[in-house]
C-alpha cells in the first residue's frame, strides 16, 4: 500500500439552500454544506432518504429544485479562489451500479477510462495491482464477482486522480480485506487533501468520519 | 492531444464492443442481407421487374437494417452507469456521442457495406452500377446511423423502445431515402455518379454530422438524473 506520492489536492466544495426533490416528495430542503480538504463525510439515513440523490445532485446529474453546489480552488494553489464549473474537473462518482462492461477484458476497461480522463497507460498495471485485481487482468468483465468489480471501479477513482470522491455504498460488496484496504484508500486521499462524501449505512472501515444524518423528512410539495 | 485520444478510445472501445461477444454488430448486416435474400421470392424473379426496383428496394433494405442495431446504441451505457461516468471526463459530451456514433457505424455498417455488393447482384442491379451504388449507400448509412443516434437517445431509458425509437427516427430518415433511391436511379439509369439527388444526401450527411451529435447529446442528458 505504499502508492507514490500524488499531486496534492485542494478543492473545497459548498453547498447553499439546497432543495431535492423526486416526483412530488421533498427529500431534502435547506441544505448546507461546507467541506474542506481532507475531510471524509458519511452521509447516513434510512433507504429512500436521499443520500444517492445527494450525491448525484452533487456530480451534477441530477437537478437541484433549489440551491447551489460550488466547488472552489483553496487558497494558493493555481487560481486562486477560481470557481470550477463542470463538476468533472475535480470529482469523481462511484455509484451502485458499477460500469463494468461483460464482454471485455478488466485491463481493457482501465484503459479505457484511462485514455477517457487523460491518465497515463502505464498506472494502469500499478492501480490493478494497488486494488489487488492483477490476477484478473485478462479476465473479461462479465465473470468478475461484486467485490472484483467495486474493487476495479476503485481502480477506476485512483486512475481519475481527482479531488473530490462521491461514494454510493462503497463498502457494501467488499471482503474484510476489501474494507481494510478501502479505508486505508480513504485515508490516503484524505491525507492529499481530497474530501470523501460517502453514503453509507455501516461506519466506513477504520477511518472516522463526519457524520452526516439525512433526516426522513416525508414532506410532500403541494402540486 | 487528450482530445483525440479520449474520442479514438470511445470509438475503438465501440468497435471492440460491438464484435464481441454478445456485441450483435453483424445484427444489421444478417437483416440486410437476409431482406435482400427474400425480394426475389416476393417480388418475382423476373429480371427487368427485379432490375427496375432493385436499386431501391437496396435502400429500403439498409433503412430497415440501420434500425435494428440503434436500440443498443446508448440503452446498455445508461444502465451499467457507463453514462454517468462519461459525463464527469472533461471530453465534452456531443464530442463523445460523435465517437460512439462512428464507432457504431464502423462496426455495424462496415459488415453489412461489405454484403451489399453481393446483395445487388441478387436483386440484379447491373453489374456496372454495383460499386457506385454501394459507394452511395456507405455515405447513406453514416447519416442514417447519425439520425438514428437522435431516436435511440430519446428512447434509451425505455425497455424494448425499439418501436418508439423507430416511430421518432422513420419520419427523419425520410430525405435521406428519398434522395438516396433517387440517386441510385440515376445510377441505373446511366446518370452520373455526382447526380443532384447524391449532392442532396451528402449535404444532408453533412448537417446530420453537425447537429446530430448535439441533439443526441441533449437527449442523452435526459435520462441521466
Amino acid at each position: 500500500m505504499t502508492a507514490p506520492a500524488r499531486s496534492q489536492h485542494a478543492v473545497g466544495l459548498q453547498i447553499k439552500g439546497l432543495a431535492l426533490q423526486r416526483g412530488f416528495r421533498r427529500l431534502v430542503t435547506d441544505f448546507d454544506l461546507t467541506c474542506t480538504p481532507g475531510e471524509i463525510l458519511a452521509l447516513q439515513g434510512p433507504n429512500g432518504s436521499g443520500k444517492t440523490t445527494l450525491l448525484r445532485a452533487i456530480a451534477g446529474f441530477h437537478i437541484p429544485a433549489a440551491g447551489r453546489i460550488t466547488f472552489s480552488r483553496a487558497q494558493g494553489v493555481g487560481s486562486e479562489g477560481a470557481e470550477i464549473e463542470e463538476p468533472g474537473e475535480v470529482l469523481s462518482f462511484l455509484g451502485h451500479q458499477d460500469p463494468i462492461k461483460a464482454g471485455e477484458k478488466l485491463i481493457d476497461q482501465l484503459r479505457f477510462w484511462a485514455d477517457l480522463c487523460g491518465a497515463s497507460r502505464v498506472r494502469v498495471g500499478e492501480t490493478l495491482a494497488r486494488v489487488g485485481l492483477t490476477k484478473q487482468a485478462d479476465l473479461q468483465g462479465g465473470v468478475l464477482s461484486a467485490g472484483q468489480r467495486k474493487r476495479a471501479a476503485l481502480a477506476r477513482l485512483l486512475l481519475e486522480d481527482r479531488a473530490i470522491w462521491l461514494l454510493d455504498e462503497p463498502a457494501s460488496p467488499l471482503d474484510q480485506e476489501g474494507r481494510t484496504f478501502l479505508g486505508a484508500l480513504l485515508d490516503q486521499h484524505a491525507k492529499q487533501g481530497g474530501i470523501i462524501l460517502a453514503a453509507v449505512h455501516d461506519p466506513l472501515p477504520t477511518v472516522t468520519a463526519r457524520l452526516l444524518t439525512l433526516g426522513t423528512l416525508e414532506t410532500r410539495v403541494p402540486a | 492531444m487528450s482530445l483525440a485520444r479520449a474520442c479514438v478510445a470511445i470509438l475503438t472501445r465501440e468497435v471492440r464492443l460491438g464484435w464481441g461477444a454478445g456485441g450483435g454488430a453483424l445484427l444489421s448486416a444478417s437483416f440486410f442481407a437476409g431482406s435482400v435474400m427474400v425480394a426475389p421470392f416476393a417480388l418475382g424473379p423476373a429480371p427487368d421487374t427485379l432490375g427496375k426496383i432493385g436499386p431501391g428496394y437496396l435502400w429500403l433494405a439498409l433503412t430497415l437494417a440501420s434500425l435494428v442495431s440503434l436500440e443498443r446504441l446508448f440503452q446498455a451505457d445508461l444502465e451499467d452507469g457507463t453514462l454517468d461516468q462519461m459525463l464527469l471526463s472533461p471530453v465534452p459530451h456531443s464530442l463523445q456521442v460523435l465517437s460512439k456514433i462512428l464507432g457504431q457505424w464502423l462496426a455495424t455498417a462496415m459488415p453489412l457495406l461489405a454484403v451489399s455488393p453481393i446483395a445487388a447482384l441478387l436483386v440484379r442491379v447491373d453489374p456496372a452500377v454495383i460499386l457506385p451504388l454501394c459507394a452511395q449507400l456507405a455515405v447513406g448509412s453514416l447519416g442514417l446511423f447519425l439520425i438514428g443516434a437522435i431516436g435511440a437517445a430519446l428512447g434509451a431509458s425505455i425497455r424494448r423502445g425499439g418501436l418508439l425509437v423507430a416511430l421518432v427516427v422513420l419520419p427523419l430518415y425520410a430525405p435521406s431515402v428519398i434522395f438516396g433511391a433517387s440517386a441510385a436511379a440515376a445510377l441505373a439509369t446511366g446518370g452520373d455518379f455526382f447526380s443532384q439527388p447524391f449532392l442532396f444526401l451528402c449535404a444532408l450527411v453533412l448537417a446530420a454530422l453537425a447537429f446530430a451529435p448535439v441533439a443526441a447529446a441533449a437527449a442523452v442528458r435526459l435520462h441521466v438524473d
